[in-house]
């Protein structure tokens, strides 16, 4: 494979190696040190090797893209690219923490999800602008940070890692469509979720939560899949209750591997039925 | 045991051994699984069950279903 050098890198504010699915390139990123004005660069779904450059020098970087290689080593430091908005180093083989994104205050996507990534889930409550916030499938530890900051907010997925602690509040993420989390240790209860008015999906199963903090859902809110936690009586019923009074029809709702339901919640349960949900309790 | 295929989900009891999905027969997408959960479950989709998640995979793949999965970004 011959190495890639390009004259006057100063000036080229976007590279891009596309892709085909017979001509891979493979090798290391040396240095991007000498693209002081690059914005964008894309290296998707190739074979690189070794780690993310240092782009530190790299200040107006706006959107890095490199999933779907080989790429090992930590995710470097971040807080010189100021005007970052992408980061999508999914689907490799990354490992160490995540940076400190507190700089990145225009930060939309941060896509890490699919590597082995260790530590906490670092504050992002500077990170007003995010959209996506995607780490499923890595080691990470700790907890959930606090999301009340994060009003754009639209999918956040965490979802098989070992975190512990609580569910934060998600009342202030009104733009907030799809929450995953399950498949961690987390405990206390499922948050409140009347204020998200545009939540599709939440995904909470396979942890230990054992309550319900209670409110209303939306009628958009149509896959809700909460089994094998420690749910109890009351929240198990509620959370029926919630559904019945939203009124959709067609959803998926799974309670199973928690507490029965009883009284009004086995009649619940054979409203959502009758509406065309699909329902499992235990 | 081979894998069950139910077209009547009503009150279909799992155990925690056992592998399922859900899915849409129109639109040939998978809403739940495969997963290992038990309970009673009604629904006016298809049910399919198994000995293991390997048991479902095939079957999703043999009879060309959808597992959607939301939280891939691309850009």
């Amino acid at each position: 494979m011959p190495n890639i050098s390009l004259t006057n890198p100063s000036n080229i504010t976007e590279l891009r190696f596309n892709s085909i699915s017979t001509q891979k390139l493979g090798g290391v990123i040396q240095s991007l040190d000498a693209f002081t004005n690059l914005e964008e660069f894309f290296f998707i779904d190739h074979e690189l090797t070794g780690s993310i450059p240092d782009i530190s020098s790299n200040t107006v970087f706006r959107e890095l893209h490199c999933q779907r290689n080989q790429l090992t080593g930590n995710i470097p430091d971040l807080s010189s690219n100021t005007v970052l908005e992408k980061f999508n180093c999914f689907t490799n083989n990354l490992t160490g923490s995540i940076p400190d994104i507190s700089s990145n205050t225009v930060l939309e996507k941060f896509n890490c999800y699919e590597n082995q990534l260790t530590g906490n889930i670092p504050v992002i409550s500077s990170n007003t602008d995010l959209i996506f916030f995607l780490c499923y499938d890595n080691n990470l530890t700790g907890s959930i940070p606090d999301l009340s900051s994060n009003t754009a907010l639209e999918r956040f997925n965490c979802s098989v890692n070992s975190l512990t602690g609580n569910i934060p509040t998600i009342n202030s993420n009104t733009a907030l469509e799809r929450f995953k989390c399950h498949d961690n240790n987390l405990t206390g209860d499922i948050p409140d979720l009347s204020n998200n008015t545009n939540l599709i999906e939440f995904h909470c199963f396979n942890n230990n939560l054992t309550g319900y903090a209670g409110g209303s859902v939306s009628p958009t809110l149509l896959s809700f899949l909460a089994f094998n936690n420690n749910l109890s009586i009351s929240a198990v019923n509620s959370i029926l209750a919630a559904f019945v009074a939203a009124g959709a029809s067609g959803g998926t709702l799974n309670l199973g591997v928690n507490a029965l339901p009883i009284g009004q919640g086995i009649i619940d349960k054979a409203t959502l039925i009758s509406r065309g949900w699909s329902v499992t309790t235990a | 045991m081979a894998i069950q295929k139910i077209t009547d989900v009503d009150n279909i009891e799992t155990t925690q051994e056992q592998w399922w999905i859900i899915y849409n027969d129109e639109t040939k997408t998978v809403l739940e699984g495969p997963l290992q959960c038990s309970g009673y479950t009604s629904s006016p989709h298809i049910m399919v069950i198994g000995n293991t998640e390997e048991e479902l995979l095939t079957y999703i793949e043999e009879n060309d279903l959808i597992i959607p999965n939301d939280d891939e970004d691309e850009l």
